[in-house]
């Protein structure tokens, strides 16, 4: 294909509007973005089939950041290249920075009325539950055997009680699966 | 300072595995010990970033970093969170066919799941130590054990309950809040 200039701008702002409105629709975070971007890349656009939508997810998952906007990565470079991939990365974590910025900027004097603290004291006990509830749900793909076992309650005992800093923690946990047989359900 | 912010958010950005809520303990190790932000107001952050739409971790960078140093905080912190994911996938798409790519993946992240389960139960813990105990950390917990705040904690229960039935996150803290608010 061989683009002019004009078009090749045209496409990255397309491909800007088009992540921008995917971070500014998906609420809940990664997970529930996948439908989302299947739903505008795959099948209104046509820019990716579906497959490599799944495979640019799990390739996005595998690396450290967010899901999100790894995915956009990959999508986008596939798209139109390096620039393709940094724009769709930006426009889907745009909304995010433009919406919390506005609630940040409000909330430093909505804090101050004693109804919106009674409301927060409720939602931090709901806040704790959801974090709960994600311990569980990772729980059940992370810990498979003994070892795993020992990992991940070495690892919460660690950054409770030291000031290790999580950097290494995270660094060290790489190494227990090179001294693994081959591929024995991990 | 905002040398600093974009310096904690690129470290955080290279070893933030598992999306979403991996982040907290980063950012609660890098943020919060040092007391820059409030434990309690960190809570209220993450309640926010989760009813509001985009992914959860570009939400609390973004307020984490527009707490600190303004909307430049807020937006080279985000920006500086997603860099070093990015940096590497371009890597991972020159060297893709070069690599036995799976295999290292899975030998990797055999070790690195329960680690970064640990770190999000650890960061449980400590959300739980603020909430239902109203104490600052795990150590003014260790040296006197403190009172059960017990409407809290048949709160939490509930929402457990809810969230185990699969009841939407929006809806939930919804729910929480109104009945905090009659508490």
């Amino acid at each position: 294909m061989n683009y002019s200039f004009f078009d090749k701008i045209k496409l990255l702002f397309r491909i800007f509007l088009v992540f921008f409105k995917i971070g500014s629709t998906t609420l809940g975070g990664g997970y529930v973005m996948f439908p989302i971007m299947q739903l505008e890349v795959v099948e209104k656009k046509k820019w990716l089939s579906n497959k490599e939508l799944i495979d640019f997810y799990a390739m996005g998952q595998s690396l450290p950041g967010l899901i999100g906007p790894n995915t956009a990565f990959f999508s986008g470079y596939r798209i139109n290249g390096v620039f393709g991939g940094i724009i769709a990365a930006f426009g889907i974590v745009l909304p995010s920075i433009i919406i919390i910025s506005l609630i940040a900027f409000f909330m430093i004097e909505f804090n101050n009325y004693p109804a919106v603290q009674k409301v927060f004291y409720g939602i931090k006990a709901g806040v704790l539950a959801m974090v709960f509830n994600a311990v569980f749900n990772m729980w059940k793909n992370a810990v498979v055997d003994w070892l795993t076992l020992f990992i991940c309650i070495v690892s919460a005992i660690l950054i409770l009680f030291t000031d290790i800093s999580p950097f290494f923690i995270i660094f060290a946990g790489t190494i227990p699966g090179f001294f693994m047989r081959k591929n024995n359900d991990i | 300072m905002i040398f600093k912010i974009c310096y904690e958010f690129l470290l955080i950005g290279m070893i933030c595995f598992g999306g979403g809520y991996s982040i907290l303990p980063l950012l609660q190790s890098t943020f919060i010990k040092k007391g820059w932000i409030s434990s309690s107001e960190f809570i209220d952050m993450i309640a926010i970033s989760q009813m509001t739409p985009g992914p959860i971790g570009a939400n609390l960078a973004t307020f984490v970093g527009f707490r600190l140093e303004g909307i430049a905080g807020a937006f080279l912190g985000t920006i500086c969170l997603i860099i070093p994911g990015i940096i590497l996938a371009i890597g991972m798409i020159y060297f893709y066919d070069k690599l036995n790519e799976l295999d290292l993946i899975h030998k990797v992240f055999y070790g690195l799941r329960p680690v970064a389960t640990g770190l999000i139960l650890a960061a449980a813990i400590n959300i739980m130590i603020i909430t239902l105990f109203r104490r600052s950390d795990v150590f003014s917990f260790i040296k006197k054990i403190p009172t059960i705040d017990y409407s809290s904690l048949l709160l939490f229960l509930f929402c457990l309950v809810l969230l185990r039935k699969k009841v939407n996150y929006i809806y939930l803290l919804i729910i929480s809040g109104t009945v905090g608010y009659f508490l």
